[in-house]
């Protein structure tokens, strides 16, 4: 409860802008509970030395004033919002000033007050961050006003004032004692809790990592299996022909002296045992295509050939299996047919599909191939429709039908056979041309199967392996990671410090397939525009880099540890923290401040970018060559360094 | 007579293959492997060959670049024959210097039309 109204008072006083960075808020933190509680600790003294001197005025006033002082910089910052920079400063200097005034006017350089100086670069450190420069600016400060205490013993003929003597101060010693110990206690105890929560992000950061890598080894292992797969397939497919081989080959040699020795009985049966394996080897080669086309290894062969051609030499053998059942075969061939351009192995094979389908379940009917070219919105197509007058497909049973082993029921099966493979695949390679196969049917009246494909077929591109994306909740955090081609994008939005971790909880990375733990090098890119860093993603990986990306600057320390890129992009103006704040932890922190840092600003920048130590900077919109430009330079200092 | 080389690894695909052949009025010839096949095509100078592209220790693609390294054997057309399933292996037939291509198990008609198609374009 206590604890609550607290952080709402000092959630109060926090400057709006502050409010949503994670390291500003933690400092401002400090500064406001540090002054609210400072002068409450340290009143005691100013009382008892109230009581004790003989006289009092005018130096235990200054005392009580200056520490009062401390209540009116939370109020200042609620007015000044922008100056808490100033603000910071201004408090560690009266800090400065209170604790060697009591110790002047109270037994000087052996007062029992002067060990309060030690608060002043803790206080200093919480309030302003330890980038070189505050360091600098405080020590300086420190120096200065010490300097200035000596100053004053000497110009007071080397000696302190004497108030009240050493000897008697025995008790408010002890009460300062405390009072200062109680003070790093609660500022300690305070930053130590900091300290763990931001080891247990770092270690956040780890797990994702690990989860990151554990999903590209199962994605390798994945694509592994798919090769195995293909491999497979071929090996199979040639242990399946070689036998059949040797059936085909010598039931035909067997069928040819039969034939010479008119021995009519072996005949029969030797053609029985040629067609059984000729049927074998058809299934075989369809499941093998099938199993092609579903591993992205079936490849186009394609060819320029007369179709007028192509369809008179099918003819011969189109027209037994249209007829099989006493069928009537009728063959449409429009006048304009021409040159095609497609795959004509893959073009017979699905139409003889469909016409060995036609006379299958056709009996005592007629059987139409019908051929035509011509142009369908704006496409030059040929249209290849087999119609028959058999049984037709019920319309539920429509939709199953060009899925692999289905037929239109399973009585169908019984009475006709076939593993119904045939449509799947003839749909399959005619989509793989570019393609399709419709579809009109009625129960009873016979069914119409269009290949629709277009003239001049396309090779298509190289086959592109669907984007895998695995995601996983296994983690508490619920870690959602995306694998993509290159680089990863990291959003997280931290509310405050307490809520760090649920900050980082709302971390995405989407994650790039295969590459993340690579040898390429990585580009940490920080821009709050997703638009750019879309662009700079797959710019970098023109470039053969790695891209990880954040739109939240606040993890760019952490990011920067954790995966120790070659170079950071950074935006400068965002919400929030801009790139100079980013740039100025990122060159105070030991492990990162030797990481290139190019700024994406424009040329007027140019000093500011060089004072901050920024290794260059590009301008919006970015291309290639101005990133080619920016990082070339960088190569040098790798190669050389 | 028309002389025709088959460079096959298997003893049945080798016996049924010739068989057939024969009994349309070929003269068949056999070598087991790529090495031998060279050999052979030197020796007896073939109107046709017939290789099998999933031979043993060097594959029929590079038998057939070897034959048609050599200028003495040179001319003499070479059709593949693959029981493989992928086109990839028809590409790389071609590319070794195959003038044609077939899938195994053969169907006669269809390998007899490729070699008569063969046979007559070497001869015209």
């Amino acid at each position: 409860m206590l604890v609550e109204n607290l952080n709402k008072l000092l959630y109060w006083f926090t400057p709006n802008h502050m409010k949503d960075n994670l390291t500003d808020h933690k400092n401002v933190r400090m500064f406001l509970i540090s002054h609210l509680f400072g002068p409450i600790i340290t009143h005691p003294i100013t009382i008892y030395l109230m009581l004790n001197d003989p006289q009092p005025s005018p130096h235990v006033w200054v005392l009580a004033a200056s520490i009062t002082a401390f209540w009116l910089f939370p109020i200042a910052l609620k007015i000044f919002q922008r100056s808490y920079f100033i603000l910071a400063l201004l408090s560690v200097q009266n800090l400065t000033f209170t604790i060697l005034w009591a110790s002047y006017n109270y037994g000087g350089a052996s007062s029992p007050f002067l060990m309060w100086i030690l608060t002043v670069p803790l206080l200093a450190f919480f309030y302003l961050g330890s980038t070189a420069q505050t360091r600098i600016l405080i020590f300086v400060q420190l120096v200065l006003s010490l300097g200035a205490f000596y100053g004053a013993y000497l110009w007071s003929n080397n000696s302190f004032p004497i108030h009240i003597p050493l000897g008697s101060m025995v008790d408010v010693a002890m009460v300062s004692t405390l009072s200062a110990a109680t003070y790093i206690f609660i500022m300690a105890s305070y930053y130590s809790s900091v300290v763990d929560s931001q080891s247990e992000l770092l270690k956040e950061i780890d797990r994702h990592q690990a989860t990151l890598q554990q999903l590209t080894a199962a994605k390798d292992d994945a694509e592994n299996a798919n090769s195995a797969k293909s491999n497979f397939l071929a090996n199979m497919s040639h242990e399946l022909r070689t036998p059949l081989n040797a059936v085909l080959g010598y039931s035909e040699i067997l069928l040819e002296d039969a034939e010479l020795d008119g021995r009519g009985e072996e005949i029969a049966d030797l053609q029985k045992i040629s067609a059984a394996g000729k049927h074998l080897l058809a299934m075989v080669n369809d499941i093998l295509d099938i199993s092609k086309i579903e591993a992205g290894k079936a490849d186009l062969y394609l060819e320029t050939f007369d179709l007028d051609v192509f369809i008179q030499e099918m003819e011969a053998t189109a027209r037994p299996l249209a007829a099989k059942n006493t069928n009537a075969f009728v063959l449409l061939k429009g006048d304009n047919l021409g040159e095609v351009r497609m795959d004509a192995t893959k073009l017979r094979q699905s139409i003889l599909n469909l016409l060995s389908n036609a006379g299958k379940f056709t009996t005592n009917g007629q059987i139409t191939l019908s051929v035509e070219r011509y142009v369908k919105d704006g496409a030059d197509r040929i249209f290849v429709a087999i119609r028959d007058t058999g049984v037709g497909i019920s319309e539920e049973n429509l939709n199953n039908l060009f899925h692999n082993f289905s037929q239109a029921n399973s009585s169908i099966t019984a009475k006709f056979g076939g593993t119904g493979l045939g449509l799947s695949l003839s749909q399959n390679l005619c989509r793989l041309m570019g393609g399709n196969i419709s579809l009109e049917s009625k129960l009873g009246e016979g069914s119409c199967f269009t290949i629709d494909l277009p003239a001049q077929v396309i090779q298509p591109e190289e086959q592109k392996q669907d984007e895998s994306s695995i995601s996983s909740s296994a983690l508490a955090t619920e870690a959602h990671v995306e694998l993509s081609e290159d680089g990863y994008h990291i959003s997280g939005k931290s509310r405050e410090l307490d809520g760090a971790i649920d900050g980082l909880r709302d971390i995405h990375a989407t994650a790039a397939g295969g590459q993340v733990t690579g040898k390429k090098r990585t580009i940490l890119v920080i821009d709050d525009d997703r638009n750019f860093l879309d662009v700079a993603e797959r710019l970098l990986k023109r470039e053969g880099y790695q891209a990880v990306s954040t739109d939240s600057p606040e993890t760019v320390l952490r990011l920067a540890l954790t995966i120790k890129p070659y170079a950071i992009l950074l935006d400068v103006v965002m919400p929030g923290l801009d790139g100079w704040d980013v740039i100025g932890t990122l060159k105070s922190e030991a492990s990162t401040a030797h990481i290139p840092v190019i700024m994406i600003s424009n040329v007027t920048d140019k000093d500011k970018a060089r004072r901050h130590e920024a290794s260059g900077f590009v301008e919006k919109p970015l291309d290639s060559e101005k990133l080619r430009i920016a990082l070339e330079p960088l190569e040098n200092i790798a190669q050389t360094g | 007579m028309t002389l025709i080389l088959v460079v096959e690894d298997n003893a049945v695909n080798r016996d049924v293959l010739g068989r057939r052949l024969e009994r349309r009025g070929y003269t068949v010839r056999f070598a087991i492997d790529g090495p031998s096949g060279i050999q052979a095509a030197q020796d007896l100078k073939p109107d046709l060959i017939l290789m099998d592209i999933g031979l043993g220790e060097m594959d029929g693609c590079e038998a057939t670049r070897r034959i048609k390294a050599n200028p003495e054997t040179l001319n003499i057309p070479v059709i593949a024959l693959t029981a493989s399933a992928f086109e990839t292996d028809r590409k790389k037939a071609l590319e070794s210097g195959c003038v044609d291509f077939d899938t195994k198990p053969v169907d006669l008609p269809r390998l007899l039309s490729k070699m008569e198609r063969c046979l007559e374009m070497t001869a015209g």
